[in-house]
């Protein structure tokens, strides 16, 4: 027989309290006797005559909060007095306290939200700092989706995180896949062992989804925000996080999708990378140096997928081949882009003397939403395209995915055939070509929205590349190095 | 070594399609409804997210479990020129921060003028006012000298004061015995009926009341105030509970005081018949809790909020002595019959050093009847103190209200939360008769002006 | 408004809409009136009338469409309801605004626009108050009046009528509810830009042109409340928890005072209504200041 106490020095309760915890004791499996009281002389003699009173009782005051337990055993007795510290521990919040209007701040959120572990921080620019110190003073990994952030304040943001052990991706950082977990605009790809570190949102969502397309899968893809391999800001998240995929077990292949930034820190991340002992592919657009030679480099988005779906084994996996475009057309691509990455890569594939359109740009979000989430204004002017007589190929993204337009394809098939219409009234072919970011589990599904802009009459592609390469070809451009 | 990343549970502040595309993937979201600091004021902005950082973190906890750790016990009374630090006779200490007698208000220069005849430095209200323009009287702060006082809080000499311990840290406050109400020197009357009930109150409540509480062994405020919040109270409005609970515990030892039996019955009628003779105790050990946790270099807990009826001022930990004030509020009540809100005095009084400790408006969840001052409703009670948590670094241990199933009253006020959040403290006032001696006409609902928060945060950038 | 009843002898109206403690009258000269029990906050085109507690003007049979009958001294609706006005305490729903410096005004200003922001409910057009360039990321209705309200501010300052009307109209009739916010944020503009205007003593044509083409743009998408409430707001005229507002805002350093306590008496009013006011009025103020600082520019 057992019988122990707890004295909670200075502690008041209710009595009704007590008189509910004392017969939840009493339940207890192996629980004999028990007594939850303030130590009052009254309630210390009562503690006496049920047997319950020890040394550490008997010298307890009015103020302090007894309870005492006598068990058929050690544990069980432990056991009740473990209960006891876990019904007067202070309360959350908890279900009974339901919130009647939302937390003001995301400190106050985390104090209540269970099992929060991440902040997803889209204000605007100037405030978004504050907001995300206060994410990692409550603990939290923070997304930072803001741009317009000051570079300074990233750098502080990025030195602080790393000191507590958390991540700040971001800013500007559109995508993330955590755990299979979407963030931002994010594309519902397969699991499986390919990990990734990014720069730009549409770079991993376009690696992502042709991963998945080549039948591989992801572990995680983590954004770092535009400016992390600056000199400023020396890598901080992107260390951070080839440090993590090497030690995640899932990881088995490592992807690093970026713009160089800087040199010498792009040297020291793909060091680090190979450290990992994992195969790295890097795919860094615009990068002089040469890599370390465990690093396998690459210039397409595509081919980083491919390779990276190669180096997880299986069968060697490709795109399919297509034929030589039957007619060549002169006059010049025009490009009108949604997504920022792949319009750089798509300009870099088809050379200088054409026109390439970023309508993510800042220059057109002022006042309005991203052109991923209304695409209207980069669809005007594909329509427009048609009446420009200097214009042989218009080249284009579709995105899909958590976040994006829910029928993006449908909203642009109408201003593909008016351009075409246009073309066709003066006398001129218009080639359109299209690549679709996304699979077949995404929202708007892969093959529905290919099929679409198929109908339109668009030329599509399965890659940014393919596309890029198929509208070089078209107006005669030479195949370059 | 990072930790891993995960979106298990997401806090969302910002555009609402992001939360939306989570909740889509079956992950718990927790949307803020966030607005931009100080209306969009970047420099604020910039101020706050240098002040997120575990050096401010850790004091901050530092000082808030200074402050629940707090265990103050009612141990004596004494006269105000025996145990007040730098007492002088011709020192009358005031609530709220430090203000010169040309900018007092109306209730606090009849206080004054009452304190002067009291103490008999002055034999007319016409000559205790020239007295006090002529810079004859030393005036400060009741908190430079660990003291606290409602309504005009003035404090001299001679007064009998309540010594409120903290044990846990040593320290002691000071505040002096609640007069009642009505016509009372702490709403600025001066008539000869306050000044005898104040020498009454000198000869022979204040002496017996040391005697009872010693005999007792002392009171411990900390669990009154535990057992009050639970019956009704809130302990800044509403102190009827705790005021009958300390009643309850010096009774034996005042009926046990060798006194004629006229005057032992007249004490017990005097201290049972008023309803906020609570409200000085509380106040004094909320103030020896706070000062424990003042001086903290580099956290932003708020340790004093304070009026003067003119000004509002806060002290913040790390701030050492420093006030930042700017012009007191009107509150906005429920009137007597016969006065309106023309007749308001501004803001006035020490008693926010209740919600400053995490009761008064703070605990208005566990009082709900307080709101009927403001036309409000149950619901509305709970609904303020649960938007204290919003400002508040943590919950109180020891008073827990039974509305928000035993929840710590929220306990703490951290400067960065309100200047970020834009909430700010909402304190549980009387509201006092803009000319002296009038009296209390109302009651009701009052907040600080932001622009001592802000001034505050501006300070830490210095 | 009794005064001006007075002058023109009694008017035949009709009810044009009822509800529990207010209804709202069509007078035959195309005015709208609007009567209300104590607890209504009192509207600039309103009258208060002793109504019971327990009482709702459906209980004494009032409906729309029934005649009533207006003079100076008795309101007769459909032989239910008569109501004395002689003698009736007089209110003045237009403020008098002190002349005070831009610096003082623009001080004000942001402290009221610190409040709005901190205590403004949230669905709302609460956040134009901060969203400069990110109107995507707003929810509605927000969203939709980022870009009109921008317009008629940018219209307004540079003294153009034209956009002023075609912002208007735009904004009129947009959201939900018996006031659409678009209607609350151009009775708002109206009214602070014309008492603003004239605390910083700029008077002028112009400036005068400006609150009568936005109540022309407002014509036809505002709805009839929002109509009327914009139309006296272009004459400076209010409802009283606004009156009070602006005279902390506009008065004297002892009216400055009630400023935070006078801007959460509008703040507080209807489920959106005293918000999306007051986002209009904020940015009516602002537009009266940034008027007198591009004319001194060009002067």
């Amino acid at each position: 027989m057992e019988l122990i106490t707890l004295v909670r020095r200075d502690a008041y309760a209710d009595s009704v309290a007590l008189m509910r915890l004392s017969a939840e004791l009493r339940a207890l499996p192996g629980v004999v006797a028990a007594s939850a009281v303030m130590a009052t002389e009254l309630n210390r003699e009562l503690l006496g005559d049920a047997g319950l009173l020890t040394s550490d009782a008997a010298a307890a005051g009015a103020g302090d909060l007894v309870v005492s337990v006598r068990a058929e055993s050690q544990a069980a007795a432990r056991a009740a007095l473990e209960r006891a510290e876990a019904m007067l521990a202070p309360r959350r919040g908890g279900a009974a306290v339901a919130r009647e209007s939302a937390p003001r701040s995301i400190w106050s959120a985390a104090r209540h939200a269970e099992g929060a572990t991440l902040a997803l921080i889209s204000v605007p620019g100037p405030y978004a700092a504050a907001e995300a110190h206060a994410a990692l003073s409550a603990g939290l990994h923070v997304f930072l989706f803001s741009d317009g952030v000051p570079l300074e304040d990233e750098v502080v943001l990025k030195r602080r995180a790393t000191a507590l052990g958390l991540f700040v991706m971001g800013p500007e950082c559109g995508t993330c896949i955590l755990d299979g977990i979407g963030l931002g605009f994010a594309n519902r790809v397969r699991r499986g062992g390919i990990g990734l570190v990014g720069a730009s949102g549409t770079g991993l969502q376009e690696v992502t989804t042709l991963v998945h397309r080549l039948g591989g899968g992801v572990s995680h893809a983590i954004g770092t925000g535009g400016r992390d391999l600056d000199r400023a800001v020396g890598g901080l998240t992107t260390l951070q996080a080839l440090e993590w995929l090497g030690r995640d077990p899932e990881t088995r292949v490592i992807v690093v999708a970026s713009k160089p930034g800087s040199e010498v820190v792009a040297h020291r991340v793909l060091d680090a990378a190979a450290s990992s002992g994992k195969p790295v592919i890097a795919c860094l657009l615009g990068g002089k140096s040469a890599p370390p030679e465990t690093v396998r480099a690459v210039a397409t988005l595509d081919e980083a997928a491919r390779l990276a779906v190669i180096a997880l084994g299986g069968p060697l996996p490709s795109f399919p081949a297509f034929p030589d475009p039957v007619s060549r057309s002169g006059g010049r691509v025009v490009g009108l882009f949604t997504g920022g990455s792949l319009c750089e890569e798509a300009e870099g594939i088809v050379g200088p003397g054409h026109r390439f359109i970023d309508f993510g740009s800042d220059r057109f979000t002022r006042g309005r939403p991203h052109p991923m989430i209304d695409p209207s204004l980069r669809n005007a002017a594909v329509a427009a395209a048609g009446g420009d007589a200097s214009v042989g190929v218009v080249l284009v993204d579709v995105v899909l995915g958590d976040g994006a337009h829910e029928d993006p394809a449908g909203t642009l098939a109408p201003a593909i055939l008016a351009a075409r219409t246009t073309a066709a009234r003066a006398g001129r072919t218009l080639c359109v070509i299209g690549h679709v970011v996304g699979t077949e589990e995404d929202p708007q599904r892969l093959s529905d929205q290919e099929a679409r802009i198929v109908d339109a009459g668009v030329i599509v592609r399965p890659s940014n590349r393919l596309a890029a390469e198929l509208a070089r070809a078209i107006v005669g451009e030479p195949d370059g190095g | 070594m990072a930790g891993e990343p995960t979106a298990r549970g997401v806090i969302s502040a910002g555009v609402d399609l992001f939360a939306a595309a989570l909740a889509a993937q079956g992950v718990a979201v927790t949307p803020v409804d966030w607005r931009p600091p100080a209306g969009g004021d970047r420099e604020v902005a910039a101020l706050l997210a240098r002040l997120w950082r575990e050096e401010v973190d850790a004091a901050n906890r530092e000082a808030l479990a200074r402050l629940l750790a707090a265990r103050p016990v009612l141990v004596d009374v004494r006269s105000a020129l025996e145990v007040v630090p730098g007492m002088t006779r011709d020192t009358i200490l005031h609530a709220g921060p430090p203000i010169a007698w040309e900018r007092m208000s109306g209730p606090l220069r009849g206080a004054v003028v009452g304190a002067l005849l009291y103490e008999k430095l002055a034999d007319s209200p016409e000559s205790a006012n020239r007295l006090a323009a002529a810079g004859a009287i030393r005036f400060d702060a009741c908190h430079h000298r660990a003291a606290v006082g409602p309504m005009a809080g003035v404090t001299s000499a001679s007064m009998p004061v309540l010594v409120v311990e903290n044990r846990t840290h040593g320290n002691r406050a000071y505040s002096t015995l609640n007069e009642g109400l009505g016509k009372v020197l702490r709403y600025g009357a001066y008539s000869a009926e306050v000044i005898e009930r104040l020498r009454w109150m000198e000869e022979a409540l204040g002496p017996a009341l040391g005697r009872a509480i010693r005999a007792a062994g002392g009171v411990d405020v900390r669990a009154l105030i535990a057992q009050a919040v639970q019956m009704g109270d809130e302990c800044h409005n509403r102190n009827r509970a705790a005021s009958a609970l300390l009643l309850k515990a010096l009774a034996p030892h005042l009926a046990a005081l060798d006194l004629p039996a006229a005057a032992r019955a007249q004490l017990l009628a005097v201290a049972g018949s008023n309803e906020h003779f609570f409200l000085n105790i509380g106040m004094a050990a909320c103030k020896a809790a706070l000062d424990a946790a003042h001086g903290i270099p580099h956290s932003t807990l708020v340790t004093a909020m304070a009026r003067n009826g003119t000004d509002f001022g806060i002290r913040v930990s790390a701030l050492g002595a420093r006030w930042f004030t700017a012009p007191a509020e009107m509150p906005a009540g429920l009137y007597f019959a016969g006065f309106s809100a023309e007749d308001a005095s501004p803001d006035i009084g020490d008693s926010a050093i209740m919600e400053t400790a995490g009761l008064g408006g703070f605990a208005m969840a566990g009082a709900p009847a307080i709101v009927e001052f403001v036309g409000g409703t149950p619901a509305d009670a709970l609904a303020a103190t649960r938007l204290m948590y919003e400002i508040t670094l943590g919950a109180s241990d020891a008073y827990r209200l039974p509305a928000l199933d035993f929840r710590g009253t929220p306990t703490g006020i951290d400067l960065r939360l309100v200047v970020q959040t834009g909430v700010l403290p909402q304190i549980n006032t009387g509201i006092a008769h803009r000319a002296p001696g009038i009296g209390q006409i109302g009651a009701g609902l009052v907040k600080p002006p932001m622009e001592c928060f802000e001034e505050a945060l501006r300070a830490f950038a210095a | 408004m009794t005064d001006r009843l007075a002058g023109g002898g009694a008017l035949s109206a009709t009810v044009a809409s009822v509800h529990a403690r207010v209804l709202n009258l069509r007078l035959e000269n195309g005015e709208l009136v609007c009567a209300g029990a104590a607890e209504v906050p009192l509207a600039a085109n309103g009258l208060s009338i002793d109504l019971p507690p327990d009482t709702t003007l459906r209980m004494l049979g009032l409906e729309a469409g029934q005649p009533a009958a207006v003079s100076d001294t008795v309101l007769t609706i459909a032989a239910r309801l008569c109501v004395r006005l002689a003698g009736a305490g007089r209110w003045e729903p237009r403020p008098r605004p002190a002349r005070m410096p831009r610096s003082e005004l623009a001080r004000r200003g942001r402290r009221a626009r610190a409040l709005a922001a901190a205590e403004g409910t949230s669905t709302s057009l609460l956040p134009l108050l901060w969203a400069q360039g990110d109107a995507g990321a707003l929810p509605e209705p927000a969203r939709s009046a980022a870009l009109p309200s921008l317009a008629l501010w940018t219209a307004a300052v540079k003294g153009d009528p034209a956009g002023v009307e075609r912002a208007s109209a735009r904004l009129a009739g947009l959201g939900l509810g018996l006031t659409p916010s678009g209607d609350d944020y151009l009775a708002g503009f109206a009214a602070a830009w014309v008492l603003a205007n004239e605390a910083l003593g700029e008077g002028g044509r112009r400036r005068a042109e400006i609150p009568h083409a936005l109540a022309a743009g407002a014509a036809s998408g505002a709805s009839a409340l929002g109509h009327a409430w914009i139309a006296h707001a272009t004459r400076g005229e209010v409802a009283e928890p606004m009156t009070r507002f602006f005279g902390a805002l506009l008065g004297g350093r002892l009216g400055a005072l009630a400023l935070a306590g006078s801007a959460r008496g509008v703040l507080g009013l209807g489920a959106s209504s005293g918000t999306d006011w007051m986002v209009g009025a904020l940015a009516g103020v602002e537009a009266a200041l940034a008027a007198q600082a591009s004319a001194a520019a060009w002067n």
